[in-house]
This record gives C-alpha cells, structure tokens and sequence, in this order.
C-alpha cells in the first residue's frame, strides 16, 4: 500500500514536471503559423495512416487462420512451410522486410504500387503474429473440453466451433488488439518506401518549416487518437471475458 | 444390459492401459459398477465402452452387437449415450442453461423452445433451479456436478456412463448426488458407474467389476465380492478401502 502510494507520487511528479516544462517553456513559444499551410497534407497523412491500418487489419485477420491452419496441419510440409515463414518474419525487423519486398521482389517484378506492397507487407507481418496466437489459444484449451464436446454428441467441426474456438478467443483477443496498436505504429515504418502517410508528411513539414514541436507533437497525438481507443477496447475485453477454466 | 468384452487392450504411447480384458455380464443387468484402484483401468474401459475412444484392440458387443470403432459409428453410439467425468466438465464460456440447451438443439434436433423447457425442467429436479443464466464457475462443485448430470441425461439417453462424479465433492454433495443417482437407477436408468463409494456400490448391489492393473481381477454382485472376496488382491484391496 505504502509502495503504491510512493510510487503514484513519483509518476506525479514526473508527469506534471514533464508537462509543466512542455507547456511552459516550449509550448509559448510555438508557433503554428507556418505548419499551418500544411494542415491538409497532414490531415489526409493521418487518413492514409488510418485507411493502411484498417485495410491491414482486415486483411492479417482473413489471413491469421490461414497461417494458424498451417502450423497446425497434419500434413508436414504445409507445417514445415508455415513454420520457416513465421520464423523468418518473426526474425527480421520489419523495417528490413520492406525495404526488401519493395526493393527488391516487388522491383523485379515490376510492381510500382508503394502503398499496395507497403498494405500486403504490414498484413503478412501482423497476420503470421496473430496465426501464432491463435494456434497458442487453441492449444491451450483443455483437453477434458474436448473430451465433454465428444461426450455431448458433437461432430468434430461442432467440437471446434462450439467448444474451442470460442474459448480460444476469448483467451487471445486482448493479446490481438496489442498487435492491433503495434499494427498502427508499425505502419509508420511505411514511409521509408515513401509513402506519405502521417509520419512521412510529418516530416516532411517540418523540413520545409523548421518546425519540430509544432510537427511532432500533434503526430504523436495523432497516433495516441487511434491506439488509446483500441487500449481502452482491450481492457474493456479483458474485464468482460475474466473467468475461471 | 448384456455386456461382453473380448480381449480388450488400450495403450496409450507406450503405456498399457487395458491388457487383455474378459468379462461377459451373466445376466441382463441395469447397472454395472467399476471398482478398483486408481489408474487400473476404469476410466478407459468407460471411455471405451461409450464410443468415447477406440480400443488398440479386442471386441465389445452390448446386447449381443459389436461396437464398430470407426468414428461415425462410435458418434452414433455417443449420441446414445449421456456422460458424467469427475470434474463436470460444463463448457465455462457458456450459461448453465445453454450447457444443457446447446447439445439438444445442435446434436439432437431439438426445438429451442423443447431444450429450453427440458433445461428448466432438469436443473429444476436436480436443486439448481432459477441459477440457469449463470456461469458455471459461478457454481458450487456439487452443483455443478448436478449441472452435467442434468446435460447428460437431457437427451433421455440409453445408457449412462458415470465417471467417479463424486470424487471431487464434500460429503455432503457427494450424498446429494449419489441420491440423484439412486433414483436414476430406481427409474430404470441404464447406467455403467466409476466410483470409490463402497457404501454406494453395496447399497446398489449391482453386478460389479474389480478392476486393477488393466483387467478385471473379480467380477459378481458387489454385496458377495465385498463381503467375501475371492482373490487375495481383493481381500487386501477392500482391507485397505474399507479400514477407515
């Protein structure tokens, strides 16, 4: 009791220092006459921001099952296949799998779509997580419900759907809504093939105005305006899907 | 029931299980009960008896009809059957009602309003009356345990397979169960029982099997066997069940 108390007077302090020091050093003396003129660059970079993310999303959770599906095969190979791609997406930066996918495959095969390539890479990265966690829930369902959902009488499609499924994702989903905030930062990283979603415009104003408060703070806010809400999300999951098994 | 077991073997991995098992019921019986001690064999010759796994070999005909162990027959054969486990096994993501409702509607095509009126019903008759919107863990153990026996035999099954439901229950439960049971088999329930309840198993006075080690050691009416066991593993087994 007497730590926790200690420790919400330290963090207190801390913040309220931080943001005394922002509002009242830097804060005066921002000026946001010149970033201004860029306000809609820097608006339609937070939409871009927010459409990659959403269509990403989408698209790793169509493909989450798929990759699940595959680590979970009876058939070796297909097992071997998703088991080296997990490995070598979970092994690089994602940073490094754009520059190469873009670059490199997508150059030699003549694509040209930086926001199609840069949407495809960000799905397959989140998608190839989001398999694993599924596979790890599913597996981590007891065996006695399996053996109860045989004992009902269930097929064992309905012993999946009825019985494992379910209670595999309530298990995973608030490890999947982080991978979700992650995914949102994440597309960030995307400006590094040039595509102007909010970072990149973002910078750029600011090399154009000399501006860095008044460029990177509203970008962090702008972020903090999408992932928060899934956080909030998150927990509110956690707290309705709290029971015993 | 006639039951008849030929040769019955199960292994799991390198672990023998069931090793050779023989027993043929000598009489039409209503209630089989399985006795012994612990990791003989009595959970799996229940698994297998209700088409829950297949054996690694060997035959079981009830009535007089072999059990095909592929996996529809041995659907069929489960979809006739009601199963009880020691720990109740209730699916915990959904209510007490829909555990009992689910099963109806999706396996034995029943009308939403028939399963919900039989769901009513049942945790009526079994004292979890009105704690149908619930969770189960929200649940005492007994009454919980009053919860699968209500889903097992919801669907008014042929036959009963009752897995030591009383060995994760205080005295008290374990009574109210027991008494739950009892009138199971005084209303004509088939049932094949699992249990460490000498007192129950005596009271039944049913055909009983003595299992240890993966085959039946004694077999006959459980008031002969406990009074007087034949083999000198029984003598000790009961001396040792019965001292306290």
């Amino acid at each position: 009791m007497k730590a926790q108390v200690t420790g919400w007077i330290v963090v207190l302090l801390l913040v309220s220092s931080g943001c005394w020091w922002l509002f009242n050093e830097l804060a005066p003396r921002a000026d946001f006459t010149a970033i201004s003129a860029y306000s809609d660059d820097l608006w339609g970079g937070w939409r871009l921001t927010l459409a990659l993310s959403s269509g990403a999303l989408v698209l790793s959770v169509l493909l989450a099952p798929v990759w699940c599906a595959m680590l979970m095969s009876r058939l070796a190979a297909l097992r071997t296949f998703a088991v080296v791609v997990t490995e070598l997406v979970r092994g690089t930066p994602l940073l490094v799998q754009l520059l190469l996918v873009y670059y490199v495959i997508a150059a030699a095969a003549g694509i040209d779509s930086r926001i199609g390539v840069g949407l495809c890479v960000l799905a397959g990265y989140t998608s190839v997580y989001l398999g694993e966690m599924l596979r790890g829930g599913i597996l981590s369902i007891d065996r006695a419900q399996r053996l109860a959902a045989r004992a009902v009488g269930f097929s064992s499609r309905q012993e999946f759907f009825i019985v494992v499924l379910p209670q595999a994702l309530r298990r995973v989903l608030p490890g999947m809504v982080g991978a979700a905030i992650n995914l949102v930062k994440d597309s960030s990283l995307l400006s590094v093939i040039g595509v102007l979603e909010f970072t990149k415009r973002s910078q750029v104003a600011n090399t154009l105005t000399f501006s860095d408060f008044e460029a990177y703070v509203p970008l962090a806010i702008g972020y903090l305006a999408v992932t928060v809400p899934l956080a909030i999300l998150a927990r509110a999951m956690e707290r309705r899907m709290r029971y015993a098994t | 029931m006639r039951l008849n077991i030929e040769r019955l073997c199960h292994q799991y991995g390198k672990h023998l299980v069931l090793e050779n098992l023989e027993f043929q019921s000598p009489a039409d019986e209503r209630v089989l009960c399985l006795i012994g001690p612990s990791g003989g064999g009595k959970s799996t010759l229940l698994r297998l008896l209700g088409g829950l796994e297949s054996p690694s070999s060997g035959a079981v005909s009830w009535d007089g009809e072999e059990v095909n162990y592929d996996e529809r027959s041995m659907r069929a054969l489960r979809r006739e059957c009601g199963f009880v486990f020691q720990q109740f096994n209730l699916f915990p993501h959904l209510t007490v009602e829909k555990n009992i409702v689910v099963p109806l509607v999706k396996v034995h095509g029943w009308s939403l309003a028939e399963a919900r009126d039989r769901a009513v019903e049942l945790l009526d008759r079994f004292g979890v009356a009105g704690q149908g919107d619930k969770a189960p863990d929200a649940l005492s153990g007994g009454q919980q345990q009053c919860v699968a026996l209500a889903r097992a035999v919801a669907h008014r099954p042929k036959r009963l397979f009752l897995d030591e439901p009383t060995s994760a229950l205080d005295p008290e439960m374990t009574a109210e169960v027991l008494d739950a049971i009892r009138e199971f088999v005084d209303g004509g329930q088939q049932i094949v029982l699992a249990t460490h309840e000498m007192g129950f198993v005596r009271a039944l006075d049913a055909e009983t099997l003595l299992i240890a080690d993966g085959s039946v050691v004694e077999s006959g009416s459980a008031a002969a066997m406990l009074d007087a066991p034949k083999s000198e593993f029984a003598q000790r087994f009961f001396a040792k069940v019965m001292r306290y």
